[in-house]
């Protein structure tokens, strides 16, 4: 996928979760701003309700988008399932979508009722999601290869050695002039400026500027992760055990919130 | 994964025991005891969301209504919805189930149309405790249940179960006072006549019972008149008002009433059978005592006391009958002959309105006995006093006639001889106009000669010192001749053939200087040659 072709791909799944949530917030304000003891005698409130046509329906389609979301990428992740066609990547970005907005559109099934066991599902998923961003932050802060794969701290090395040696080579810069420039110890922008003044000394075109500038953050990058390898994969690991269980707890309870739901006979439109 | 596994267990576990629920929300306050998961089916069916049966399992006073037909409940626009449709649940304690719109609801789906005065009152003022017969119904907070229609229900029995319960026989719904729909004529006691402009209370009167205001309406006796009004008879005439009253009135009595007024002192005859008795009686009651020795006593005196006398006492029947209108009377001819003014001639024809009636009322005393009592004297002035002393139309009149004078005129100096005895007095006294009006009266004449009357048609000719005397030719008799006249007297007597020719022959008419045309009787030439010619 080309970088194009990945921002549109990001930016179309993004204003996807924007518009739904503006129009689900617009089309319901008036109703989800009341409070719980008088929407009863909202004129919209057999459409808006949980069990109504719109709120029901909601409910099971946001519910399917989160099980889909989390199924495909298990069953990617875990499994291989259809590892030559799904990049791990994209299909984590899919399935941060589609747990994005599956969780807004139970939000509004829920309609703001937070209460019951189901709200235990709700807050599970709330957790869930916010461990999930958390969960994104670290996860990039993890080199790896083109799978998806982590990277171990000396494939990471050699990594970022080859990047020292492109620099070099690329940048004409002397050895002692690239230390000096990767030694800086100091913020990551004073680093940088650092780095552009240097360059400015070279006398290189803007085009070859630009590319050795972006060799050098991408040494900087690397850098960092290397110093933090360590204690984000121990964060990760910790990370698994926030997320995860809260997401089964969701499932737990989502089943039994589904399975009472079709007992007590509300079966949406069918 | 085994610490994810036993950490989402205990969390799972932890969120059961503290929500300790599945429920989408807290109960309301009134189905609070329905709270906590084993109680779900209490009101959840399987398989069938929340049936009504379910409902109506508990709450039995709607079950009771709707089978009874009675209440909101009943109507057909609940029966088309489900109990959830309007009472939800799980939306918080504070939720309120039956929330309505109670200033817009139609309370005739409720099975009792609001009229009148229903229509102001606050709702709250009828669906209130107090007025909820049901014990079980009562105990709901804030129901609109287990109202009754029946009037007695809410409002307190004014008349203490003396009447019918069903207040809207008599009543409407905008006030209890008047009770409009009342009517009399549905009571065993039906009014009548007078009974219905009395008040109310006159006969149904307010007192007070087991404490309170009370009017009574039911066992009044009514039976008889007496009953309710007083014998101002005392009994002597027996208890039966309606043989001789109506309703209409007491003064008014039936007509063919059976009272005998022959057991009175004053038998009624006549027309007095006919009148209505309050003519007579109309002061007091009927046995007030009424003086009927004198007919004035009740009938006004049309005479005006012109017939009134103390000794001896006078009284109508002297001259009406009761049999009869006061526009007959006794008095005839006999009694006016025998009066002061004995009627002969024209006035024993004469109508006696046309001296009787004056300004259309009829009066019988000081008319007069002279003629011009009633008389016009038309001649007033124009008849010397000699001959009409005191305005005595007799000098000359008589009762048999106007027109018949009896006048002396030799009386005058004057008397009448030949064609002038026959003559009416109007020939020669009135002037009259078409020989109608009299426009001149003639009474009084200085000059006696004949021009004073008659024309002169002769001019001057015979007159002798400016006055011409007629009768020294004519004769006063019936032909006005010339008798008195001879020819041969004059300067030209008639001889031989003069004394056998018309008197034409040579008395021809002639213009006068007066322009007159006259015949010529004083012709002064007597030679032949002026009347022969040659």
């Amino acid at each position: 996928m080309s970088p194009t072709l990945h921002k549109f791909y990001i930016g179309s799944m993004a204003l996807v979760v924007i518009v739904t949530t503006i129009y689900l917030g617009w089309t319901g304000y008036e109703f989800y701003q009341l409070p719980i003891e008088e929407r009863f005698y909202h004129p919209h409130y057999d459409w808006f309700k949980p069990s109504g046509a719109f709120g029901h329906g909601l409910g099971i389609v946001g519910t399917l988008m989160i099980l889909i979301g989390v199924i495909l990428y298990i069953a990617r992740k875990k499994y291989g399932f259809m590892e030559q066609y799904l990049r791990i990547k994209y299909l984590l970005e899919f399935h941060i979508f589609l747990c994005t907005l599956g969780p807004i559109l139970v939000l509004f099934h829920t309609s703001f009722k937070f209460n019951g066991i189901v709200s235990i599902a709700f807050w599970s998923m709330v957790a869930v999601v916010l461990s999930g961003v958390a969960g994104r932050f670290i996860y990039v802060r993890i080199p790896r290869n083109i799978q998806g794969q982590e990277l171990g701290l000396e494939q990471v090395q050699i990594l970022h050695q080859n990047l020292r040696l492109g620099l070099q080579s690329n940048g004409q810069f002397s050895p002692d002039e690239l230390e000096r420039i990767v030694s800086v110890d100091n913020s990551k922008m004073g680093r940088l400026a650092a780095a552009k003044s240097l360059l400015k000394e070279k006398n290189l075109n803007r085009t070859d500027q630009a590319r050795i500038f972006k060799l050098i953050k991408e040494e900087y990058r690397l850098g960092n992760r290397i110093k933090n390898l360590t204690r984000m994969q121990e964060l990760f690991k910790y990370w698994h055990v926030a997320h995860k269980p809260f997401a089964l707890i969701m499932l737990v309870i989502v089943v039994i919130h589904v399975i009472v739901t079709l007992a007590l006979g509300y079966k949406w439109i069918f | 994964m085994r610490i994810v596994i036993i950490i989402s267990t205990i969390l799972v576990f932890l969120a059961f025991e503290g929500i300790a629920q599945i429920s989408p929300g807290p109960l309301s306050t009134a189905h609070q005891q329905l709270e906590g998961l084993k109680n779900c089916t209490q009101c959840h069916t399987i398989g069938d969301k929340i049936t009504d049966q379910k409902c109506l399992d508990c709450h039995k006073e709607i079950q009771s209504l709707i089978k009874e037909d009675r209440g909101f409940h009943a109507s057909p626009e609940v029966g088309q919805k489900t109990c959830i449709d309007c009472h939800s649940e799980h939306h918080g304690l504070k939720f309120d189930l039956d929330r309505f719109d109670q200033k817009t609801f139609d309370h005739k789906k409720a099975g009792y149309v609001l009229e009148g005065a229903h229509k102001v009152v606050d709702c709250r003022d009828c669906h209130k405790p107090d007025f909820i017969s049901d014990p079980a119904v009562r105990k709901l907070e804030g129901t609109f249940l287990g109202m009754e229609t029946s009037c007695l229900e809410c409002h307190d029995d004014y008349h203490q179960g003396t009447l019918e319960n069903d207040c809207v026989q008599c009543h409407g719904m905008n006030d209890w006072a008047p009770a409009d729909l009342f009517d009399h004529n549905d009571a065993d006691f039906k009014l009548l006549g007078a009974h219905k402009k009395v008040d109310c209370l006159e006969c149904h009167q307010e007192t007070v019972r087991a404490g309170k205001e009370f009017q009574v309406f039911t066992d009044i006796a009514f039976n008889k008149c007496t009953d309710c009004h007083d014998d101002t008879h005392d009994g002597s005439l027996g208890t039966n008002c309606t043989s001789c009253h109506n309703e209409s009135s007491w003064s008014s009595l039936n007509k063919g009433n059976t009272f005998n007024h022959g057991m009175t002192d004053y038998p009624l005859e006549g027309l007095h059978a006919q009148v209505d008795c309050k003519e007579c009686h109309s002061k007091g009651s009927y046995t007030t005592p009424i003086d009927f020795s004198n007919c004035i006593n009740c009938h006004e005196d049309y005479h005006q006391g012109e017939f009134v006398s103390e000794n001896p006492k006078s009284d109508c029947k002297e001259c009406h009958l009761v049999t009869s209108p006061f526009t007959s009377t006794l008095y005839r001819i006999e009694e006016h002959q025998a009066s002061d003014f004995n009627l002969d001639g024209a006035h024993l024809a004469t109508a006696c309105f046309t001296c009787h009636v004056s300004e259309e009322r009829w009066s019988f005393r000081d008319l007069g006995e002279n003629c011009v009592d009633c008389h016009e004297n038309i001649h007033k002035d124009k008849i010397s006093e000699k001959y009409f002393q005191e305005e005595n139309c007799t000098a000359c009149h008589s009762t048999s006639d106007w027109v018949s004078v009896t006048f002396d005129h030799q009386l005058t100096g004057w008397e009448l001889e030949g064609k002038h005895q026959s003559v009416s007095c109007r020939e020669c006294h009135f002037t009259e106009d078409n020989g109608l009006t009299v426009t001149e009266q003639r009474f009084k004449l200085e000059d006696n000669t004949c021009i004073a009357c008659h024309e002169n048609v002769h001019g001057d000719q015979f007159s002798v010192q400016g006055k011409t005397d007629c009768v020294s030719c004519h004769t006063v008799a019936e032909k006005w001749n010339v008798e008195n006249f001879k020819h041969n007297e004059t300067l030209f007597p008639l001889e031989g053939k003069h004394a056998a020719i018309d008197c034409k022959e040579c008395h021809k008419p002639k213009v006068y200087q007066d322009q007159e045309e006259r015949v010529e009787y004083k012709i002064q030439k007597f030679e032949c040659r002026d009347c022969h010619s040659s």
